[in-house]
């Protein structure tokens, strides 16, 4: 039905989406009907934007232009981190997961997700997420018991899922821009509101300053070591691979930072950046010529 | 109505305190684990109620997607491939569904323009070589999982975007979305969207600041001096 709409209203203009109400779910109906209004214009409508409108949330940020205005700086720190990672905490790393079994990983994982989880309650609530809060305090419930002190992972079978709300997430849930790009030092990729996230992330685990800093320091580079050695070949990959490494870095961290506020604001985007932007650019690439003469360039069946 | 049962409850003799506390723990605080389970009742949020018409839409990418999951997860189970023939059978799978000369054009957005003919043709298959080595060696280290190839959605203007989920492997829990274009009689994937990250957007991002620093001459050399480094073995 939905799709006869589409026809429908792309052949007459300034039509209202009819189909609206047809659709089963809300969001689904907010997200597709006013970019089908708009659909004969040339410009699409992001979803979100009307999403967020509809629901009485923020708008989306302006896009900026460049993402990057310090890029010169960043890359500085970056070459820093780079030499950090690959002299100190990828051999450790090696090391470690060459001593280590994997399962041991694992419980280290679990173990620091329910230090951590205070932090992400107090995020679900900032996102007036009860229902997330609820499963977290479910979860610190049962993992910090049935779970061994959280050596183990219980709540996740039994359906409980993970959140994994922070509080750069949280301010991008209330509207504040991601801001430019920034590298930190030894800490790796952020954006100004990241690294605000990551203090007011810090402040979630007050409770462990009754333990003596080194033990908190153990705990939490015990977790980066283990998790930096699940991942050496995958680094190692996308080092070697990317035509650009510092590039490939900010762009996914900006989109994962982006799709973790959708994510938050309970909007499904295929991708972070603009739909018309990063799916329809070919539509004003005048090439029929090229798709004729290679029609099959892309489909190399057989 | 008749007489109640009697019921007898027969307690097993306690020998030791500790040994009769350990049971009632577990099992109490089990109970009450599945207790606030079925309280607070958690469940994923319902699937997009799609309507009738765009379902119809939406199935044959949908198909597509689990079609060529099984396929490449059968080639991955396949013991006796060497990782060449393993790597060949793989693109074979993926040139086949992958419209490369829409997602060249996509990448390179504006900077296509500025691509002659020629090198258009060569820039098309330089990416598809390009992919092949960055997913391919990914697939070297494989371990035993599955894809679960969940809704499909029908995006602006008839593309759709298929929704999976890795369970197993070390990739657990990882969501990776398809995004299909129905172009000539064929739905092909035109983007994968790997934990929020599309993989277009990033190489996008990437080939511009290549083209910004060495034009679109210095991006095709790029892309044929790291096809032609020899991989390094895993």
């Amino acid at each position: 039905m939905a799709w006869v709409g589409v026809i429908e209203v792309e052949s007459k203009s300034g039509a209202h989406c009819p189909s609206a109400i047809a659709h089963g779910l809300l969001l689904v109906a907010l997200l597709l009907c006013p970019v089908l209004a708009g659909a004969d214009e040339a410009a699409l409508q992001w979803p979100e934007d009307s999403a967020t409108e509809v629901l009485g949330l923020p708008d989306r940020e302006p896009e900026i232009a460049n993402p990057d205005p310090w890029e010169k700086m960043n890359r500085g720190t970056f070459g820093f981190n780079e030499v950090a990672d690959v002299y100190v905490l990828e051999p450790v790393a090696r090391f470690w997961g060459f001593i280590t079994p994997h399962f041991f990983h694992k419980a280290i994982r679990n173990f620091n997700g329910l230090i951590l989880m205070p932090t992400v309650l107090f995020n679900d609530i900032l996102q007036l997420k009860g229902e997330h809060a609820m499963q977290d305090i479910g979860r610190i419930l049962v993992n910090a018991t049935v779970g061994l002190v959280g050596l183990l992972d219980v709540a996740t079978p039994m359906g409980i899922p993970e959140n994994d709300a922070g509080f750069g997430q949280t301010l991008g849930y209330w509207g504040v821009p991601p801001g430019p790009y920034l590298v930190l030092p030894l800490f790796g990729p952020s954006s100004i509101r990241g690294g605000i996230g990551r203090v007011g992330d810090g402040a979630g685990t007050f409770y462990l300053t009754w333990l003596p800093i080194w033990a908190t320091f153990i705990v939490r580079g015990v977790d980066i070591i283990s998790w930096r050695s699940d991942h050496v070949e995958d680094i190692d990959l996308t080092r070697r691979e990317s035509l650009d490494y510092y590039v490939f870095m900010r762009d996914a961290y900006m989109q994962i930072s982006q799709a973790r506020v959708n994510e938050a604001r309970g909007v499904v985007a295929t991708s972070p950046a603009s739909d018309a932007e990063l799916y329809f650019y070919d539509e004003e690439f005048d090439d029929e010529e090229y798709d004729d003469e290679n029609g099959q360039a892309g489909s190399d069946d057989d | 109505m008749g007489k109640p049962v009697p019921m007898t409850i027969e307690r097993p003799s306690i020998e030791r305190p500790f040994e009769g506390l350990v049971g009632p723990l577990v099992t109490g605080s089990v109970l009450f684990a599945l207790l606030l389970g079925m309280v607070f009742g958690w469940s994923l949020p319902a699937e997009a109620g799609d309507s009738a018409a765009e379902a119809d839409w939406a199935a044959p990418p949908r198909a597509l997607v689990a079609k060529t999951v099984d396929e490449v997860l059968g080639v991955l189970e396949m013991p006796d491939l060497d990782d060449a023939q393993r790597r060949a059978q793989i693109e074979t799978i993926a040139f086949s569904v992958f419209d490369f000369s829409t997602t060249s054009k996509l990448v390179l957005a504006r900077n296509w323009k500025k691509l002659s003919k020629p090198q258009r043709v060569e820039f098309v298959e330089e990416f598809k070589q390009y992919l092949s080595r960055n997913y391919g060696s990914r697939f070297e280290r494989y371990e035993k999982a599955e894809v679960k190839v969940l809704n499909a959605r029908v995006e602006p203007r008839r593309d759709v975007t298929v929704f999976t989920q890795v369970v197993g492997s070390q990739y657990d829990g990882i969501t990776m979305n398809y995004r299909l274009r129905f172009r000539q009689e064929e739905w092909k994937v035109i983007d994968i969207v790997i934990e929020g990250v599309s993989m277009l957007a990033n190489f996008r991002a990437q080939f511009a600041e290549v083209v910004s620093r060495e034009g679109v001459d210095g991006l095709l050399e790029a892309m044929r001096s790291r096809n032609a480094d020899a991989l390094p073995a895993p």
